[in-house]
């Protein structure tokens, strides 16, 4: 229960919820963000983490992750999108939630075969914000 | 390495069977033959041929081999020397092995310090470019009852580069040759106990310390030029071709030659590796083209040669088809990050080979008859799915030890955490837990080959059919913890069915790595290994692990796995 609990805190912080009408999402990370969610490590112990993480890799590479959820970057594939922060304003985040929900209902194993494109954006400072291309990916630990 | 040297034995051979089913036409040239094989099925014959007896017929060859090993020569007027990597090439006898793109020449070599361990060869390539590439060969020496043979399998291939052994560089000799007849031909002299006595190989020496060997050198012996197409050659049109192919052995097709066949030679071309690779991956109607432009220069960096000639080596033996292609695209990535297949076509990482983690893998399958019959289902000649493994050393997780990726283009990968700051590193867990882990995802991996082997597409898992099915009841263990688990795909259903049912496998495997004595399946694991085979499946949600009897039980099995967390941090593993 706490981890269903936990996975919902995180999508307190997301941005209020869009139709999943387009095949292209966008998915807001808050790397500056000091939330952590909780999970069970071992007979009802439980960790704490933060709920944006972002892995540098080998190569440019980058993995993002929002609670448990996997989005990897690849720079051999895609480049990095840099913009001004206005354009946040054009731009309709989907909550992670919604676009979960719609994962585990269509293809569980395959989340990035659910939608055209994901987009993280995530906002570097005041002026300027990043829009990764990414590969949504299921793991099982 | 190898592999590399693998690569060119398997050239060697790809020529040998081009030529053993395309060439019935070989000729009795004027030369002296010193050996002569027949292959059993095929109406063709190999020949060794002296060096010396080649020249004297042919007299561009004989210009040709002065030009590049003999003018500098100090020490004799047949062989040349380098001072650079120490060896004297002999060119008593000439070893050539002809490409449409390129000829080898292969030499024994000497050097002043020479051991019984093994013996080299020197091979130069000449492209039709005008290129060259420079390799040393060394075959040790295994003893087969007191004879010692060299061990082609066992050769490794060192590139070298000393422009003092080649006073010019020109197209290739044998212009438009295609393949020749080819074997590996082995010289054996009898080695005496010393200076005394007079043994027979096998027979002891007279101190019983030692006996009498044969000792056996040998390298891949080709004759002449054969070439494809009408019968007509270029022999003759190029007149800048300091060696245009004679009647030096094989079947030249010369027209000064009196003995030149005036029926088609029915050869077939040889394609270069990189061009095979190619016209499988990127012209296969069914797809788009797997390969980048880097993937391309990769295939054609002739430094790459050796790994390319495995790659098409795999797709010739297996057949250009949507599994082998994004096995061979996958491969081909790899290779480019310095990774390979081990010999088992278990598929790993740079990051991974080497490591505390590898070594783990190793002993494991070494020392667990249960893991190994895991494994192997990823290693038979068309496995459902192949196995990748690799480490993440930027894995932010104090907890994650592992995680698995479902199949993708035919491929389970399987990340081990390499943080090594982290808890749940490789490099800071014990021997033993990092066993478990391999167990633990390996078991994530064969629950995944098992639905892509009920239903794919492109090497990936139908997810929605697999739905259909399952719900069918087709699979009726799965279907229990799927239905059981939230009829999701991606549930904890697999964790559920392997602290069910897996478990015992696991302790059985983790004891045999300790212990090294096999388990047998009749036999109950120990307390320890059983109580360790918990560790990733002890979590609330579990059913069987809610079902265990008391809640002491469950305290008494964390502790026990915590207390060997800490008996055993940062272990080493030694292989």
């Amino acid at each position: 229960m706490k981890t269903v609990l936990s996975i919902l805190f995180i999508f307190m912080f997301l941005l209020s919820p869009q139709e999943l009408k387009e095949e292209t999402i966008y998915i807001q990370f808050n790397s500056h963000s000091n939330k952590v969610y909780s999970y069970e490590t071992s007979n009802g112990k439980y960790a704490k983490e933060m709920i944006y993480r972002k892995e540098k890799k080998g190569n440019g590479n980058y993995h993002f992750y929002i609670g448990k959820e996997l989005f990897s970057f690849n720079s051999k594939k895609n480049i990095i999108d840099t913009c001004s922060v206005e354009k946040l304003k054009h731009i309709s985040f989907t909550p992670i939630k919604k676009a979960k929900k719609k994962v585990d209902k269509t293809n569980g194993l395959y989340p990035y075969k659910v939608f055209n494109k994901v987009f993280l954006v995530e906002k570097i400072n005041d002026s300027v914000i990043v829009k990764y291309d990414v590969k949504w990916e299921y793991y099982i630990e | 390495m190898k592999q590399k040297f693998k690569n060119y034995l398997k050239l060697g051979f790809f020529t040998l069977v081009l030529s053993l089913i395309s060439v019935n036409c070989v000729k009795d040239q004027d030369i002296f033959i010193e050996n002569e094989t027949s292959f059993k099925t095929i109406d063709v014959v190999g020949q060794i041929v002296k060096g010396d007896s080649i020249r004297q017929t042919n007299k561009n060859l004989d210009l040709f081999l002065r030009l590049r090993f003999e003018a500098r020569n100090r020490f004799s007027s047949e062989d040349i020397t380098s001072n650079i990597y120490g060896f004297t090439v002999l060119t008593d006898r000439i070893f050539q092995l002809n490409g449409e793109n390129y000829t080898n020449y292969i030499f024994n070599i000497t050097r002043n310090n020479s051991t019984i361990a093994g013996f080299e060869n020197y091979m130069l390539t000449i492209f039709n470019d005008g290129s060259y590439m420079q390799v040393l060969i060394y075959y040790p020496f295994i003893n087969n009852d007191n004879q010692l043979e060299a061990d082609i399998n066992g050769a490794t291939v060192t590139y070298i580069n000393d422009e003092s052994l080649l006073t010019n560089v020109e197209s290739s000799p044998c212009n438009n040759a295609s393949e020749e007849i080819i074997a590996w031909e082995e010289e054996c002299v009898a080695v005496n106990c010393g200076d005394k006595g007079d043994h027979s190989p096998g027979e002891a020496c007279d101190n019983g310390d030692y006996v009498a060997y044969w000792n056996c050198t040998g390298a891949w012996v080709v004759t002449g030029c054969i070439h494809t197409g009408n019968g007509s050659s270029s022999s003759g049109s190029n007149t800048n071709d300091p060696f245009p192919p004679t009647g030096n052995g094989g079947n030249s097709t010369n027209p000064s030659d009196p003995n030149t066949p005036d029926e088609t030679v029915p050869t077939i071309p040889f394609i270069p590796a990189p061009e095979e690779i190619e016209n499988c991956l990127n012209n296969n109607l069914n797809t788009t083209n797997l390969l980048s432009n880097e993937d391309r220069t990769w295939l054609n960096d002739r430094s790459n040669s050796a790994q390319v000639n495995l790659i098409n080596d795999y797709l010739q033996n297996n057949g250009c088809n949507d599994e082998t292609m994004t096995v061979a695209n996958e491969i081909i990535g790899e290779c480019q990050n310095d990774g390979e297949f081990d010999d088992e076509e278990i598929l790993k990482a740079v990051n991974f080979k080497g490591t505390k983690a590898d070594c783990v893998y190793k002993k494991l399958k070494n020392s667990s008859n249960g893991f190994k019959a895991m494994i192997k289902k990823f290693e038979e000649s068309f496995p459902v799915a192949h196995l990748k493994f690799e480490t993440d050393p930027t894995m932010s997780s104090n907890s994650k030890k592992a995680y698995t990726n479902p199949p993708e283009n035919y491929i389970i990968d399987i990340v081990i955490n390499g943080n090594a700051i982290k808890d749940a590193s490789y490099q800071k867990r014990p021997n033993l837990l990092v066993a478990k882990t391999i167990i633990h995802e390996v078991i994530h991996a064969e629950m995944f080959r098992k639905l892509l082997s009920l239903a794919q597409v492109n090497g990936e898992i139908d997810v929605p059919n697999i739905q259909n099915m399952l719900q069918q009841g087709d699979y009726p263990g799965m279907l229990d913890y799927y239905v059981r688990h939230g009829n999701s795909i991606n549930s904890n259903w697999q964790h559920a069915q392997m602290a069910a049912h897996y478990r015992t496998t696991i302790a059985r495997a983790l004891q045999e790595f300790d212990t090294g004595m096999p388990v047998p399946d009749n036999v109950v694991p120990q307390q320890i290994y059983l109580d360790l085979s918990w560790e990733g499946l002890n979590h609330s949600i579990i059913p069987a692990w809610q079902d265990l009897t008391t809640p002491e039980e469950k305290a008494r099995i964390d502790q026990a796995i915590d207390d060997y967390i800490n008996a055993y941090p940062n272990q080493n593993c030694t292989e």
